[in-house]
């Protein structure tokens, strides 16, 4: 019962909400949830040491108003200390961080208004659903804490807008996980925030409902023009979602473009290895080139010549019958079929051993059994030094 | 493969019916032996002779006022207590500092010292040829065999219970819900009231259970320094002796038993917290 709640409700609706947010005659009957003007982070050479551990070597990142920037590493790589920095809840060594041009480090995280989702959802155990999202509005002082009645309203508007109406006086160990993910940003919308900050949002839940909410928080974004930054660890995640994609490993910023940008031309080893399933061959780098399975590529600007390393994904590499093509002999090890796709296992001589993914399309043609001997050469190589 | 027979009876250690009788066997009469029978001795010896001679013994003027001031006792300690609880485990689960290992540990050495050494102690720096004996005694105060020192000792001997539960608590649940309140706009005092105390509350209840129960049974450190001066100094425990010592059976088992009927009612209102606060944790 809960988890068809989980599933259903995110998508059903949101479908029928945009169509409203595009019509201008509707879009006055739907009231505004966030009513501060929208403002950007900008992040400016910001260090953060953890005893003798650098967990933020010197980072600079922005975020526009309105757009939503997923900040991609490994664990350790420093992503969620620089959205507490960013929150106020850790003070960096030196940087600045800046939220709309003011300078957010004097501000106290209580004076940011950020609306911070966290990665457990942080959730007052012994508080209902709408006590939680009333929280941030209960706890201002006096003067500036809107009447009963606003609060009660303003809670049911932000439960109906994240499709937990009629969940009022549930607690929390009585939601699924879903449910308590759009509590909790529930929770952080009513703040008001002046951006907004995610960490994993998506970490604690089973695949399914994970991919239905990122479609919803998307147009959730969409919707709020706050300029929001989110964590984490899932490079599929980074690129479906986000407008930009800043990828952070050892505290420093390996790489910040479009997802696009970020997948076709990784600008470092580190990159080309994260994103997506990499295959790594060793080269040689002779006029910024190098060869790779029977075809050169340019080596990235500044590798040096001689030894160096191609990575490839196995998307990248091409199956053809053997002989028809310019490539490199090899023979088929194992099959391994996953949907639309086949996974090739190829053995190489002196190279070693490469997955190859391929439509199943594209080699129905020809013989391609376990034993057979093919023709594989790579459409797409990054190269960088050693 | 090797088949795995399911059917086959799963040994465990000491899991022969034997061995399974015997032990359910010793635990129970151990526990009838060493726990259950002391218990009904006491309400038995103490009616033995009617519930008249029972509540006489017991509205002894010696008797309630021992019954008065240890409840006074409890009343003061139990609530400074509190307070220090809270303090030590939110300074310990929430901060880092320079000595923080130390003051975890001393906070735990009133358990593991014996309560007449920490007597001894007290003795030794507030009583007339103590340390501050002097200088105190210049200054018109006493201290030592007065109820100050009963205070004094019970607050030492009982300091860890509330600090030991909710620094176990705390640092389980971590800082995140906290986190969220302050990102949420919360002031201190407000993440206090509305966040921190509900996440404790069960747990600082058993704390302060248990803080009582120990305050008021508390006898080594409290005969040191309170003189044992009838009607004055006298709390429950050591009227019970003193009364024993004056060949008063029947008084001093009805003293007895209202400790022990305080002990049960702590027993159940522990379990019930215990029961409060680790369904409260699971979530």
């Amino acid at each position: 019962m809960s988890a068809f709640e989980t599933i259903e409700s995110p998508t059903v609706p949101s479908s029928t909400r945009t169509e409203a947010a595009t019509s201008p005659a509707d879009a006055r009957h739907t009231p505004r949830l966030v009513g501060n003007a929208s403002v950007g982070i900008e992040v400016r050479n910001v260090v953060k040491h953890f005893d003798n551990f650098a967990a933020l070597d010197g980072v600079s990142l922005s975020v526009a108003p309105g757009e939503l920037v997923a900040l991609l590493g490994p664990s350790g790589s420093g992503k969620t200390t620089l959205l507490r920095v960013i929150a106020g809840l850790e003070f960096p060594d030196s940087g600045d961080v800046l939220f709309g041009g003011r300078d957010a480090l004097s501000m106290t995280a209580r004076e940011r208004r950020v609306g911070f989702v966290f990665q457990q959802y942080a959730l007052f155990r012994h508080m209902t659903v709408a006590q939680n999202v009333a929280f941030g509005l209960d706890v201002r002082p006096r003067g500036a804490r809107p009447a009963r009645a606003e609060i009660t309203e303003r809670v049911r508007l932000l439960l109906e807008r994240v499709h937990l109406q009629g969940l009022e006086k549930r607690y929390p160990q009585q939601l699924s996980g879903g449910q308590r993910q759009r509590v909790a940003l529930a929770r952080a919308l009513a703040i008001d925030p002046s951006v907004l900050l995610l960490d994993e949002p998506f970490g604690a839940l089973d695949a399914k409902v994970r991919k239905e909410l990122r479609r919803w928080l998307r147009n959730l974004h969409d919707e709020l023009g706050l300029a929001t930054l989110f964590v984490t660890h899932d490079q599929e995640e980074a690129l479906e979602l986000a407008d930009r994609v800043v990828v952070l490993n050892k505290g420093l910023i390996e790489q910040d473009g479009s997802p696009q940008k970020v997948y076709d031309s990784p600008a470092t080893a580190f990159v080309a290895q994260f994103i997506g399933d990499t295959l790594t061959l060793p080269v040689q780098v002779t006029d910024g080139q190098a060869e790779v399975l029977g075809a050169r590529f340019p080596a990235a600007p500044g590798t040096p010549e001689g030894r160096a390393v191609a990575y490839i994904r196995p998307h990248d590499v091409s199956v053809q019958p053997q002989g028809t093509a310019n490539g490199v002999t090899a023979e088929v090890i194992s099959i391994t079929l996953s949907g639309a796709v086949l996974t090739l296992r190829l053995g190489i001589r002196g190279l070693g051993e490469l997955d190859a993914i391929v439509s199943r399309q594209d080699v129905q043609r020809f013989d391609h059994e376990k034993g057979s001997i093919v023709t594989v050469a790579a459409t797409q190589a990054y190269i960088f030094s050693d | 493969m090797a088949a795995i027979d399911l059917t086959a009876p799963r040994r465990r250690v000491f899991a022969g019916p034997v061995a399974h009788a015997l032990l359910i066997g010793l635990a129970v009469t151990l526990s009838v032996l060493v726990i259950g029978l002391p218990v009904v001795a006491v309400f038995g010896m103490a009616l033995s002779s009617g519930a008249s001679v029972y509540m006489a013994a017991i509205l002894q003027p010696a008797t309630l006022y021992a019954i008065w001031l240890t409840v006074l006792t409890a009343l003061i300690v139990v609530p400074i207590n509190i307070g220090f609880g809270i303090a030590a485990a939110w300074a310990i689960t929430r901060f880092t500092f320079p000595g923080k290992k130390l003051m975890t540990t001393l906070i735990e050495i009133p358990f593991s010292i014996s309560p007449i050494v920490a007597g001894t102690a007290y003795l030794f720096l507030y009583g007339a040829q103590g340390l501050f004996g002097p200088w105190l005694a210049a200054s018109g105060i006493q201290i030592m065999f007065t109820v100050f020192a009963i205070f004094l000792v019970s607050l030492f001997v009982t300091s860890p219970f509330v600090a030991r539960e909710l620094i176990t608590v705390m640092q389980s649940q971590g800082v995140e819900d906290e986190e969220a309140g302050v990102s949420l706009g919360a002031s201190g005092y407000m993440l206090f009231w509305k966040v921190t105390l509900p996440n404790i509350k069960w747990a600082l209840l058993y704390g302060a259970v248990l803080c009582n129960a120990r305050v008021m049974g508390e006898f080594g450190a409290v005969s040191v320094v309170s003189g044992s001066i009838r009607g004055e100094t006298n709390t429950l425990p050591l009227q019970i002796e003193l009364l024993f010592q004056d060949q008063n059976t029947a008084g001093a088992f009805a003293a007895a038993s209202t400790l022990t009927v305080i002990a049960l009612i702590t027993l159940f209102i522990k379990l019930w917290a215990e029961r409060r606060r680790d369904s409260h944790e699971r979530l």
